[in-house]
């Protein structure tokens, strides 16, 4: 059923189309949020089992996302075109990638 | 060629509940056909009471602004082919109350519009008209802005207008910076009216508006205007307590 609360249409999250309409932009936010949401989980795991290397692996990915998408935000806020935003986010994520692979394997990480 | 649609059904004066209809419609072998004509012959062949919105017919008024397989867009401005084969699906939009069927109430959007004085305001009474050359700095950062056909497809498309009713939302914000960019503008409290949760911090950057915008505006890029024109307006008032100046 389509959900109307008070006389207004409202996105359902659980219809399919809205996320096959979910573009570029979008994905960035809920990657930032989420991440965000999983460096506070995984952090809190790190101070109880300190050196497990799934769970550093997992928080250096989350860092890696969140911190790469604020630097788009950063960017964009400071007056870059917007018509960049969707080539700056994959070019987050492309930093992302290269930021935990450098990480995870050319530094020291008490493994 | 006929196309299946399904379209929202609702009255909010009879229904207790909101449905999806579907139709078969033979728009024939043209290749030129849109939504709206679409529309037009299932109201004419199929359901009179099928209620929906146009105007010109030419992307200019934005009054047939619908959900059209999920995304806004103009019903006078999608053509059917582009909408590939299969069942097509058409809705209002999203956040704005609906008067039946795909007919919402745009009163509500000039309403939202209210807060921030969206009209022009003279800074003085200048005898001579304004000379803002095209290539100026002013004008270039305005740019298509000031385009907007008040359509009502970002707001259906911001999220934020979900969770918080009472943002100005994308559309509002559009028109407030055209306004405060416009130096023959007195912007008065529009500034300040605007600097809260309510206003242009409640954009998250999601960039939904930007991409559903019929007419390829970016309100986003004039919410981020005024966020820095705030920031920088702050910094200024912050002046007069460094020299010692402040009461």
């Amino acid at each position: 059923m389509v959900p109307v609360d008070e006389g207004t249409l409202k996105r359902d999250v659980k219809d399919v189309q809205v996320w096959r309409n979910t573009l570029p932009g979008m994905w960035a936010w809920l990657l930032q949020r989420v991440s965000a949401i999983l460096t506070l989980l995984f952090l809190t795991l790190h101070f109880f089992f300190p050196y497990r290397r799934p769970l550093q692996f997992l928080l250096l990915l989350v860092v890696a996302l969140h911190a790469s998408l604020g630097i788009r935000v950063l960017v964009i806020d400071l007056g870059a075109n917007v018509k960049t935003q969707k080539a700056l986010f994959f070019a987050c994520l492309l930093l992302a990638g290269f930021g935990l692979f450098f990480i995870w394997n050319y530094l020291p990480l008490g493994g | 060629m006929i196309y299946p649609f399904k379209i929202f059904r609702f009255d909010p004066k009879k229904d207790q509940e909101p449905h999806e209809q579907e139709f078969q419609v033979d728009m024939g072998d043209s290749e030129k056909v849109t939504v709206l004509d679409a529309l037009f012959r299932i109201q004419q062949t199929q359901d009179k009471t099928l209620s929906f919105r146009y105007s010109c017919r030419l992307a200019m008024c934005g009054s047939c602004a619908l959900l059209i397989n999920g995304k806004e867009g103009l019903a006078c401005k999608t053509l059917l082919k582009e909408l590939g084969a299969g069942m097509i699906s058409l809705k209002p939009l999203s956040h704005i109350p609906i008067v039946k069927d795909l007919t919402v109430d745009l009163k509500y959007l000039i309403h939202r519009l209210k807060k921030m004085e969206p009209y022009f305001i003279p800074k003085g009474k200048a005898l001579e008209p304004a000379k803002i050359k095209p290539t100026s700095k002013e004008r270039r950062t305005i740019g298509l802005n000031t385009e907007c056909i008040a359509c009502g497809s970002c707001v259906s498309a911001c999220t934020m207008m979900y969770w918080n009713p009472e943002y100005i939302g994308p559309m509002g914000l559009n028109r407030a910076f055209c306004l405060i960019a416009d130096s023959r503008d007195f912007t008065g409290q529009r500034l300040e009216r605007i600097a809260d949760e309510n206003g242009v911090y409640r954009c998250h950057m999601e960039f939904n508006c930007t991409d559903v915008c019929p007419k390829h505006l970016s309100p986003t890029r004039g919410i981020h205007y005024l966020k820095r024109r705030i920031f920088w307006q702050g910094v200024k008032s912050l002046k007069p307590m460094r020299r010692g100046k402040s009461e």
